[in-house]
This record gives structure tokens, sequence and C-alpha cells, in this order.
């Protein structure tokens, strides 16, 4: 039987702040950066190699809802645009292990926020990419 | 090395724990008191009254 991926209960935490129970979304990327290494003779494109190592161009996006109270989302979030923070993310609470993998985004950089972001009736929320950094994932 | 007081149930050690600037190594210490989850903690200093003894 195949296996599915259902996560309620991940683990968000921004400038070691934990917002999980405002976070709805959350996306890792990890990305290395593309190289071409394809060279005269060869007969079809190629892209790195065992000793060609490429750049991290990681990400991670979250989907927060907004909060104006003391020590909420606003509180945490506004001070961290335009410089470089860490971001956590787990699949569910508890220590790292190899079914509970925590990624930590080091050292990324939030380029910006919308402190107000609103329509009658919705809640409002805001969503944030976090770009750059160090890509990690601990299993133990 | 300063020394600050938690005050956010946000944080993962509980509220009302003195942590150092080791202890926030990876955090940016000027946000995180901007947003209210950490303050400077000053502690008060007991002073000590020395009394003369009476003749």
């Amino acid at each position: 039987m195949a296996t599915s991926v259902y996560l309620s209960n991940p683990v968000v935490t921004i400038n070691s702040v934990d917002l999980t129970d405002q976070c709805t979304s959350a996306v890792v990327n990890y990305v290395l950066e593309q190289l071409e290494t394809t060279s005269f003779g060869d007969t079809a494109r190629k892209y790195g190699a065992l000793t060609v190592t490429s750049l991290q161009n990681n990400s991670i996006e979250v989907e927060l809802y907004q909060s104006y109270a003391a020590t909420e989302t606003e509180a945490t979030i506004f001070g961290l645009v335009g410089i470089t923070t860490d971001v956590v993310v787990a699949p569910a609470s508890g220590a790292a292990s190899a079914t509970n993998p925590i990624y930590t985004l080091t050292g990324c950089y939030l380029e910006s926020h919308t402190p107000i972001s609103a329509n009658l009736g919705e809640l409002s929320t805001v969503t944030l990419s976090f770009a750059g950094g160090l890509l990690t994932k601990a299993t133990s | 090395m300063s020394k600050y007081l938690v005050n956010s149930d946000r944080l993962i050690w509980p509220r009302g724990t003195v942590i150092d600037t080791a202890d926030l190594e990876h955090c940016n210490i000027d946000v995180l008191l901007a947003g209210g989850h950490i303050s400077a903690h000053k502690p008060t200093k007991s002073v000590k009254t020395i009394t003369e003894p009476k003749d």
C-alpha cells in the first residue's frame, strides 16, 4: 500500500518563535542549482557531476493567520523584514527522527511582509517567503 | 553576557525563565525584544544593611 502523508500538525518556528498554531501552510523548497556540464563529444545535455557542487537556492513559504496581539504573528514577523533569520519546519512535534525529519533553513532572508491584508468577513492571513540560506535535515 | 526574561509562551523556554545571549545564539535578539517575547533581565540587588551593635 502506498504511503500517504497527511500533515495536520507540523511544527513551524521562525526566529525561534513557535508559530505553529497560526500556520496553515508550509512549503520547504530544497534546491541545488542546475549547472550544465555538457561537453564536446556528448550526444545529450548533462547537468551536474560527482565533482560539481552547485549552490543551494532554498526557500520556505508559510501562510499564517494574522494577529496583532502581543507575541503573536505581527509582533514576531514585522522586525524580520530585510534581515536574515532561521526557520524550522518539521512534520510533527517531538524529537527529530527518520520519520520526523526536522528541516532548518539557516540564514534565510525575508524580503517582504503584508502587515494588512484583509477582506470583509474573512480571517486575515499573511504569506511569507524566506529565501536563501543553508538547508539542513536532522533525523536524530 | 546579557540576560533576558522570557515573556512569551512561544519560545522553547517556559515563560519566566532567565536566559542569556548564548541561549539565543541563532536568534535575532532585537526582533525578539521588539516582539515582546523577551525583555532585558535586571536582577534586583539585595542591599545588606550593617547595623552597628549598640553599646
